[in-house]
């Protein structure tokens, strides 16, 4: 049994009694860069659950039904600034060093030495137990993608945690 | 993340992601993938790995400027030193 089965029946038993996966038959083309990375505007879209405790409410991690809102997360914010609320993960581990699950600072060391061109003014966090997943897909990520491109952004990394 | 992913892709945006688990990003097809075997939480490498860390990070990039089939996967080559990925996907931790 491989793992996406392992977590579909666990969701079902714990959960969500009903879930199952969103599956999708064709891929999405990609969209090629439009100039070299040296050029591009480069930004942060990830799924660690990262928020500002300052500013922000953390993700709802008892809710049987996960959390499909996001946050802010400005280009400037430091290491300590962020923390981090996922069920999925060991979430104090990677607060030692959030570059593993939000490479932020070391995204901003590339734009520095002139890997890309420049670290967008606005980085988005998810939380990544969303078992149901219509308000992601049609109204949350959408959000997300029209801010990115109101930012003029050239690249987006996805990553997961 | 390929929801995530598949959503940016169909605005116009550029995107690249990294999978932890490759059956998962094959049920949701994103234009492109990057497969890691890190664990959950440690995605990018471990804690103080800088040197990983920024050699994942460059593999983004390399791969976001490369032309690929819809769809793709790439297998990046990092291993986990230990059994905590084989553990997490098991559910036996954290």
């Amino acid at each position: 049994m491989n793992f996406a089965d392992i977590e579909k029946e666990y969701l079902r038993r714990k959960t969500v009694p009903d879930f199952d996966w969103t599956v999708f038959e064709a891929p999405t083309d990609p969209v090629p860069l439009a100039k070299p990375l040296e050029q591009c505007r480069v930004a942060l879209v990830v799924t660690a659950g990262a928020y500002l405790p300052a500013t922000q409410k953390p993700f709802q991690i008892r809710n049987p039904l996960g959390d499909d809102s996001y946050r802010i997360v400005p280009s400037g914010t430091t290491a300590e600034e962020i923390a981090l609320s996922h069920p999925g993960y060991d979430t104090r581990r990677a607060k030692q060093d959030p570059d593993c699950v939000f490479p932020l600072d070391l995204l901003r060391r590339l734009s520095f030495e002139g890997a890309i061109g420049s670290v967008a003014p606005r980085h988005f966090s998810f939380m990544g137990y969303i078992p149901r997943t219509e308000n992601l897909l049609w109204r949350t990520a959408p959000q997300v993608g029209r801010m990115l491109l109101e930012d003029e952004v050239d690249l987006a990394l996805l990553v997961p945690s | 993340m390929g929801l995530i992913q598949r959503v940016l892709d169909v605005v116009g945006l550029p995107t690249v992601s990294l999978s932890l688990v490759r059956e998962m990003t094959s049920l949701v097809k994103p234009s492109k993938a990057l497969f890691i075997e890190h664990p959950f939480g440690l995605t990018l490498g471990g804690i103080g790995e800088k040197e990983i860390h920024r050699a994942v990070l460059r593999d983004c990039l390399r791969y976001a400027a490369e032309t690929l089939p819809a769809g793709a996967i790439v297998d990046l080559p990092y291993r986990w030193p230990d059994d905590l990925r084989e553990r997490q996907l098991r559910k036996e931790a954290h």
